[in-house]
């Protein structure tokens, strides 16, 4: 309950704030969200696992936004930016679609 | 934090690979009991997962570090696989304080194996091994990490949002630039319009003022000349040729479709050559006046007079003395086409007409030439030739 409620007041957070995004920060936007969604569905599955963990919640967040950020940029750096995004987001795309797999099976037993 | 991640993903690869096999969920439902019940074995072992990357491991050493191994197992989603391990004699190994009980890592090469096979963060088997035995959250209380989790979650619900009024913003963006590209076209081609009917009026407005200034036999030459220069619409008798595409037949093998019965723009050629030839002194393709420039050229399936196409049939008007229809039906052009009839089956007619107005050209390209100012200039510095 506690995390739906966060989760909505962050939403509220962000319709109430409405703040504008530094043009040097948009490319790395979409990937951080991508690696939050990972993050979050991981910990979802750990959940429903039974194995959940706050500190390893926490970090593995931000880390994943961080270490997606910092991929792109990298990237963007040497030229790749692209292509590394979509490294990127196909491996968190396999580890978000496993997750979700994971979490099907434990709520609807198929 | 990703030290131990990697550390502990990394360890549960040097399992045999069919142990491995089995599904992960069934695994993982019993973990937390499982866990329970092995806090028994030493607790040391999940506390030091890190401390010896060595890279060249083998699986022999795997079998080595079975009994904390299996206990971590218990937690990740998969099967401690205690009793298919041979356990060989342990081998040689770097000075280890702990003995036997100290996990070893191997750097699998196959990274998308394991990721398509155990999505789950490794850390979160680690964190459920830890608690289970008994030193999880060390010094932080359970409270605070919620709090945590929450602000995480908080931020996140900010980012999605973020993210989502971000690509809305964007896109108005988008279709701005793309219709402003489109008002661009359309008011440029209204200029271009408006333009032209300009040019038109200024023409006329010029053949007028000349004809108030010139006057009988200037003017009456002057007309002769534009009329047969194309510059000015030609009234009189004349002949029709007519010429139409003849049948395309689909070949029924390859399916291809015959273009041998279509007018060329050769064929084209040939007609007003000889049309000119026989005497004609204004000559119009479907209505397109020909000048002492035009083109007649074939793009793809197209011909286009002026670099405007026309279509078939395709009528060629020439105004021209009485005799210059006999004299095209009866010459060498005359018999091509009638041959390209027989043969392909393009229509051919050449028909006289009393009288037919042929229109001016569209668009009287006035060419201008200057002398070009290196042409005094010796030719030995032309720079064409400065690298031969």
């Amino acid at each position: 309950m506690i995390p739906v409620v966060a989760l909505i007041a962050g939403a509220v957070l962000g319709i109430v704030f409405h703040p504008t995004v530094p043009p040097a920060l948009q490319p790395y936007l979409p990937i951080a969200v991508v690696a939050a969604l990972d993050a979050v569905f991981g910990g979802v599955r750990a959940k429903l696992d039974g194995i959940f963990d706050d500190k390893q919640f926490v970090v593995s967040f931000i880390a994943n936004v961080v270490v997606a950020a910092l991929i792109v940029y990298l990237g963007d750096q040497l030229g790749v930016g692209g292509q590394l995004s979509t490294g990127v987001v196909v491996v968190l795309g396999v580890r978000i679609f496993g997750n979700v797999a994971a979490i099907r099976r434990h709520l609807f037993r198929a | 934090m990703s030290s131990a991640q990697g550390g502990s993903g990394e360890r549960e690869e040097s399992r045999p690979k069919d142990v491995e096999a089995e599904p992960a969920e069934a695994a993982a439902e019993t973990s937390a009991p499982v866990a329970q019940e092995t806090s028994e074995t030493p607790a040391a072992a999940p506390e030091t997962p890190t401390e010896e990357p060595t890279p060249a491991d083998e699986p022999g050493q795997a079998a080595v570090t079975e009994p904390p191994a299996a206990m971590e197992q218990a937690a990740a989603p998969e099967p401690a696989p205690a009793s298919e391990d041979p356990a060989p004699p342990p081998r040689a190994q770097p000075p280890n304080p702990d003995g036997e009980a100290k996990p070893q890592r191997t750097f699998t090469p196959d990274f998308l194996t394991e990721l398509f096979r155990n999505p789950l963060d490794p850390g979160y088997a680690d964190a459920a091994a830890r608690k289970a035995a008994g030193n999880g959250a060390v010094g932080v209380p359970k409270k605070i990490l919620s709090g945590v989790s929450a602000l995480t979650l908080v931020a996140l619900g900010f980012l999605l949002v973020v993210a989502y009024q971000q690509t809305v913003a964007d896109e108005p963006a988008r279709t701005q630039a793309r219709d402003t590209l489109i008002e661009q076209v359309q008011s440029r081609r209204e200029n271009t319009t408006d333009l032209s009917a300009r040019a038109d009026q200024l023409r006329s407005e010029v053949a007028r003022l000349r004809e108030q200034q010139l006057g009988g036999a200037a003017l009456a030459e002057l007309q002769e000349a534009e009329a047969q220069t194309g510059l000015a619409p030609a009234r009189g008798p004349g002949t029709r040729v007519t010429v139409g595409d003849g049948p395309s037949p689909i070949d029924p093998v390859t399916g291809e479709r015959s273009t041998e019965g279509r007018v060329r723009d050769t064929d084209l050629q040939r007609a007003t050559n000889a049309l000119w030839a026989g005497g004609a002194e204004a000559v119009a393709i479907n209505g397109q006046r020909l000048t002492a420039t035009s083109t007649i050229r074939q793009a793809g399936e197209a011909i286009l007079v002026d670099f405007r196409p026309v279509t078939s049939p395709y009528q060629i008007v020439a105004i021209g003395p009485d005799a210059l229809q006999r004299e095209f039906r009866d010459g060498v052009t005359g018999k091509f086409f009638r041959a390209l009839n027989s043969q392909f089956g393009m229509s051919f007619d050449v028909a006289r007409i009393g009288d037919v107005t042929v229109e001016a050209a569209t668009e009287p390209n006035l060419r201008q030439a200057s002398p070009s100012p290196q042409a005094s200039v010796r030719p030995t510095s032309s720079p064409s030739e400065g690298g031969r």
